[in-house]
This record gives structure tokens, sequence and C-alpha cells, in this order.
């Protein structure tokens, strides 16, 4: 391929254009013509007022203008695009309608860059327009045209090295082009934490799958020469020519537009507080290389920016937790979402600490391609000893909870079941009695109503065998009464409640209760009572039930005119009450049987006195459950002492 | 003549009550359970109603509270004669608002006096 031949390349597919200005119709329309033959792309123009319009819209490499036309003619257009910085270089070929010298002169002078003279040779042409498409490198084409833009232009090569850069690059970051030139792209021009994924994108640049780049804007930190931050947008591709690749970009400031201001005032605020926390914010590339690091890397970790810029962040995990790690990032890409996941994170000492590590993918704020992962890490060692030690304590815990709700269980089910034999009991005595006295109510009334006068008249006979029935049913009611009290007393049936109790009118009640039948054997009854001994702690109905049993007996086993004597005294922390009668008294032999059940004393059948032999051990019973202890002393022919004692009330006086 | 129901499941009971107080000039009601002896203590409103406790179909304590909650003749007196002679069913009786007590077996002419006296009462507080 010789060098005329050679396809022009500038911005990597983009063909050559010339603008064709003439207002003869045929004569445009035939240079396009021949002009697109040959390979350039062709804009035509009417005239020259037309022609400037199409020169501020559209890339044009050359321009073929007819001298003479109606409007602007072309020496005028030329005047005018020499005085264009845009269009100050660019190549114009004159074309004039005559020989005439002066004319071509005056067109040369007056910055075009050829002439050609009509009739136009068409091959002439081609030649001349190549030549003049050549003349001007296609650096000087870009450079040209970039310098026209509003933004940066920036050129390297695939080893980096800048090899353009434009009057808008020098204002933006601070560096001459002189200097700039030869320098590395990414180290002069990018923030540390973007130069990984910008060699990356280079990369995909030169590799043929990779899609153009031009017109995707990157947001990024740019580094001026002064090492200050700049928040700038750029967009790249690569122009090749033959096995040459140049890299080509544009780059915005970005805090030159007062809303992105804003934004990055916001986004400096945002890294203020980054900054501030204690969790390490990690920026990686898409290959997992770190980017960007916060402050508290240094403060967590230990770890300077560029100790980590470039290494893989796996690196810095346990490996025994690297598989957590990997599998987190996977995951956090296939499922765009947050992915949190404990693992141990080496320090800059070589510590291991605990952190909670939180990973999700970054995407491009205007592409939405993943550009890499945030990593944000949160120490958690104290929260992991602690739930680890938690977890033992609770694990303790729970087992010992779960022996105790079984103990509890057990113990519930014995008392359940102690209650329910003790309800059954209560029940029992409940229902015995009732069914025991139903038969019991019918015997007693009628024979009280058979002895009723109204009646009818009975014999004396009669009156004296209705009261032998009468008094049996007494006697068996009374029978029942104590066995259901036994009963009821064993079971539990029949609670002692404990009060604070005045001795003295509970005895006289009971004596009261009894004055009757002390007055038919002539019995007195003493009391000596002594207040000194202070209130007992009783249940006053179940003394009740003591004092008129023992008192009852007292009187019973009497002799005619006998006497009975009730005193108390102070026994420790205890009062002990006495009483004692002048009665026949309990042969020796017989006294220790007085508490067995259903005993009776020979001293009471051979006197027919009445009685259910139960009552002594329902007295006993009830002294018992008051705390007490009762002891019966006698002699036969001379009486009997019983002594019982109670909890004292007052127990400041107890020794 | 006043009159007095005798509510009470044991047929000896009723005759003894009914021929005791009738002797002695009452106009006597009776009825074998609790059910029945509301329908009457409310549909016949005796001066006077004598009360067993453990009946079917509703007990005599429940006949007692339902008297007491109603609207006409709240205030009829009713005397508990049962055979349950504990100290708590005593004060369970006294709390639902009998006006006395009397344990099973029972001397007929205690009855007889303890329905006088609970009538005298009566007629002394309305007097």
């Amino acid at each position: 391929m010789s060098v005329d031949e050679r396809p022009l390349v500038l911005f990597g597919e983009i063909r050559p254009c010339a603008l064709v200005v003439d207002d003869e119709i045929a004569t445009g329309d035939l240079f396009a013509r021949v002009l697109r033959d040959a390979g350039i792309d062709v804009i035509v123009a009417r005239d020259g007022k037309r022609a400037l319009e199409i020169l501020q819209h559209e890339l044009i490499h050359l321009v073929v203008l007819d001298r003479h036309m109606n409007g602007l003619d072309g020496v005028e257009v030329i005047e005018r695009l020499r005085s264009e910085p845009s269009t100050v270089h660019l190549p114009v070929i004159l074309v004039t309608g005559d020989t005439d010298l002066t004319d071509r002169v005056y067109g040369l002078e007056h910055g075009a860059d050829d002439y050609l003279t009509k009739p136009v040779e068409l091959d002439e042409l081609v030649a001349r327009a190549r030549a003049q498409l050549r003349r001007r490198s296609p650096d000087d084409g870009i450079r040209q045209f970039v310098e026209s833009a509003n933004d940066a232009f920036v050129s390297w090569d695939t080893l980096g090295t800048i090899t353009e850069w434009t009057t808008h690059a020098e204002a933006l970051f601070g560096w001459s082009r002189t200097e700039a030139i030869g320098r590395p792209f990414g180290k002069t021009v990018l923030a540390p934490q973007h130069r990984i994924v910008h060699a990356l994108r280079m990369e995909r640049l030169l590799h043929d799958d990779a899609r153009p780049l031009l017109g995707t804007w990157f947001e990024l930190a740019g580094l001026r020469k002064d090492l200050r931050e700049i928040p700038i947008e750029m967009t790249v591709w690569m122009v090749s020519n033959q096995e040459h690749h140049t890299f080509n970009a544009f780059v915005r400031d970005l805090a030159k537009r007062s809303e992105i201001e804003d934004a990055l005032r916001e986004r400096a605020r945002l890294r203020t507080v980054v900054d501030g926390v204690n969790d390490v914010i990690v920026l990686t590339d898409l290959v997992g290389a770190i980017v960007y690091t916060s402050r508290s890397a240094q403060t967590v970790l230990g770890y300077e920016p560029d100790e980590l810029y470039g290494h893989m962040f796996d690196e810095f995990v346990h490996s025994e937790d690297q598989r957590i790690f990997t599998r987190s990032s996977e995951r956090a890409v296939e499922t765009a979402s947050a992915v949190v996941k404990a693992q141990r994170v080496r320090t800059r000492d070589g510590r291991f600490i605990w952190m909670e590590v939180t990973t999700a993918v970054v995407r491009d704020a205007l592409s939405n391609d993943v550009t890499g992962l945030e990593i944000v890490s949160r120490d958690i060692t104290t929260s992991k000893l602690a739930d680890a030690a938690r977890k033992r304590a609770t694990g303790d815990l729970t087992r010992m909870i779960k022996d105790l709700r079984a103990a509890v269980g057990r113990e519930h089910q014995t008392v359940e079941q102690l209650r329910e034999r003790d309800r059954n009991k209560s029940d029992l005595v409940a229902t015995v009695s009732h069914e025991l006295r139903t038969p019991l109510t019918s015997i007693s009334a009628y024979t009280e109503l058979l002895a009723d006068p109204s009646v009818g008249p009975l014999s004396g006979q009669q009156r004296s065998m209705l009261e032998v029935v009468h008094r049996n049913t007494d006697r068996l009611l009374m029978m029942i009464e104590n066995l259901l009290t036994i009963g009821g007393i064993e079971s539990g049936a029949f609670d002692v409640e404990l009060r604070p109790l005045e001795l003295l009118p509970i005895v006289r009640a009971a004596a009261d209760a009894l004055l009757p039948s002390a007055r038919e054997q002539n019995v007195a009854f003493s009391f000596d009572l002594s207040n000194e001994t202070g209130p007992v702690l009783g249940d006053a109905p179940q003394l009740d039930r003591v004092l008129l049993n023992l008192l009852s007996n007292a009187v019973k086993f009497n002799f005619e005119g006998g006497s009975v004597a009730v005193s108390s005294r102070r026994l420790g922390p205890d009062v002990e009450v006495v009483i004692a009668d002048t009665g026949i008294g309990i042969p020796i032999d017989e006294q220790d049987k007085l508490f067995a059940p259903f005993f009776r004393s020979t001293v009471a059948t051979e006197r027919g006195v009445p009685g259910s032999g139960l009552g002594l051990i329902i007295v006993k019973n009830v002294i018992e459950r008051h705390g007490g202890v009762i002891t019966v002393q006698s002699t036969l022919g001379e009486g009997t002492t019983a002594r019982f004692t109670l909890p004292s009330a007052d127990t400041r006086r107890g020794n | 003549m006043q009159s007095i129901l005798i509510v009470d499941d044991d047929a000896d009971v009723r005759d003894i009550v009914a021929f005791k107080l009738g002797r002695l000039g009452y106009e006597v009601i009776t009825a074998p359970d609790g059910a029945t002896g509301l329908e009457a203590a409310t549909q016949l409103r005796p001066d006077l109603i004598v009360l067993d406790w453990a009946m079917p179909n509703l007990t005599g304590l429940e006949v007692c509270r339902q008297i007491r909650d109603g609207s006409v003749h709240a205030d009829t007196p009713v005397i508990f004669l049962t055979a349950r002679s504990r100290e708590c069913d005593i004060r369970i009786a006294f709390d639902a608002g009998v006006d006395d007590y009397i344990v099973k077996p029972f001397s007929p002419n205690e009855l007889a006096n303890r329905v006088a006296t609970v009538l005298a009462d009566k007629a002394h507080s309305c007097a």
C-alpha cells in the first residue's frame, strides 16, 4: 500500500470530511461525487454563510471553496475562518473561476492553502485534497478540533505516556503542555483510588470485545499538579492506526457546574462523616483490588492508604474466612444486594480482629455498570467475644433452666398428686358426712316429734324407750362427728389458723356450755387464768373443741361435789394450760392407751358414761397442730390432770 | 296465715318440717329440688323459705342467691337446713344472704323456734 492510498484514520472509524462550497449546484455535486469516490466524506454548502454555519457544527477536515459566490464570496469566508481559533489551521483549497494570477495570489495571501482553477481537472482535485489532508497530521487535526471544545483533551499511548495536552487540560490540572507530555497519565491526572480501574478500562479498550467507550462518561476524582483532588468526568476512546494505538479523552471539570458542586459538597460532608466513623469503608475495582479506603482503615486496622491500594481485599481476610468473603462477593454481584458476614481481618501488626463485613456492588451512576465492590467492615471483636461468652452462658443457663423445669415439673406432679389425694379425702369427708347425717336426721327428728305431746300421749315406758333411742342417736351422731373430725384433721381439711387469742374467754365459754351437766353433778369450776401469761397463738374453734372435750371429761369423770380447776402459766415461749379435776382417775395400766382410737376407760364403760373413744385423739391432734404438747397424769381415786401447751403470742417474753 | 316454703330433696325432711310447722299454724308448701323451689318462691311468694343446700337441678345456695338478686321479694327470709357443718360452708351461706343456718340432724322444735324468731325479726324490721 502506497503512502497516498493509506486510509486516513482520525477517530477510529471516522473518515475525513470535506466541505465543498459552491453556488453552482452542478459543480458542487460533481466535486462531492469525485471526492466521495476517493474515500472522503463530503458536505456541500451553496453559499459562504451556510458554509460557516456547517463549520460550527460539523467536524470538517478540508474546505473546497469557490472564489466567486453570491453573498459572502470565497475570500471573505477564508478571512472569517482564519479569524476563528477552531478553524485557523483548517485546510482550504480555493477554486477560482479564471487563471488570473492576482486572484490566486490574493487567495493564498488571505489564508488559502492551495488553489484550483476552473475548469477543474477532477484528478487534480482529488490529489490536492489528499495532499492537504495529509499535510495536516491527524494529531494536528484532532488538536485543532479539540482546542475548539470546552473540554480538556488528553491523549496517551499504550504505555500510558501522555502525548497530547490541550490548553483546557493545562487550566484544569495545572500542568503545562510541555510538563505534561511524557508523564504517565494515571499518576498525573487521576486520584489514587481510580488508577487501577482506569488501567483496567484501557486494557478492555485494547481488546476486540471491548465496546467503545466514547460517549460514556465516568465520574472520577482527578488530581491537580498541586495534589488537590478535583471532581472530573471523562470519556475515553481509542484510535488505532495499524499497530499504533492512541487513547484519547475529553475531561470535564465537574466543579464548574454549580449543581454538581452542591452534590460534591454533600459528598465531601459525607466523606467527613465516613472518615469519622469506625467502619472501614473499602472500594474495590472489578477484579477486587482496593481503589479507595476510608481514613478509618488507618485507625482501625493500622494501614496507610498506599499500603492497601492495588491489593486484593481478601489478602487481609483470615485464611479460614476467605471462602466466606469470596462467596459474599459473588452473592453480592449475583443478587445485587448487600451481604453481611462476620470475618476475621488482619491488622497491620498481624492480629486478626472480628469484623462484620458488608459487601455490596458499586455501579457507575450513568451506565449502571458494576465498577467494583464496596466493603464496609465493622469491628465486632468485643461483641463476638461477648457472643461466645453469652452463648456458653446461655447454653449453661438453658440446661439449668431445663433441669429446673424438669425438677419443678416433678415437684408439681408430686404436689398435685398429694393435693388430689387431699381433695379426695376432703371430698370423702364431706360426702360421708352428708350421707351419714341424712338418715340420722330423720331418726333424730322423728324421735323428737314422737315425744311431742301434741302428736299423741305416750306411756311412761314408751317415753323412756324413746329417750334411749334419742340418747343413742346423739351418741352415734357424736361418733360420726368425731370420726369425721379426725379424718378431716388427718387429711388437712381442717386447717389450723393461728391468731393471737386471750385464753380466758375461750375457757369460760366452754365451761358455760358444760354448766348444766356440772350443776347436775354438783361440780364446781375454778379459774386461775393470770393475765400475766398474755395471749396465745391459736385457732379459736379448734381450741373450743379441745377445752369442751377436756372440761366435759373432767365433769363426767368426777365425783359428786368435786371440782375442776383451770389455770395457766408461762413456760418459756409457751403458755401451759392445766385442767385438774378431783375425779375418779384412770387406772395406771390404761393411762398409756388414753390417746388410742376408740379407747374407752373401764371407768367410763362401767359407769355408763357416754363417749366415742375419739375425743382425746382429736384433742391431741389439735394441740400438736398448734405446736404444743399434751400430757395427762392421773391417780385412781384422786383425780386427773391434763396439761397442754400453746405458743405464746408475745414472743418478747420468751426466754 | 304465714306461708313457708320447704325445699329439700329428702322427702323425710319435707314431711318432718311440714308436720311440725303445719301443726304450729303455718301454711306449708314443699318443693323437691332447687329449680322447683325457685319457681315456687317466685310464683307463690312465701313469707319464709327453709332451704336444703345439696339438691339436684339447683343448689340451695344458688336458689338463695337468685332470690336475693331478684327485684321482687328479694328480702324473703331464708333459713338453711343442711348437713353441711363446716365453718367455711356456714360463712359462704351467710355471705349469700341466708337469715339463719341449722345443721342436720336437727331438732324440729329448734327449727320451729328459729322460724318464729326470723319471722318476728322480719316483721319488726318492716314495721
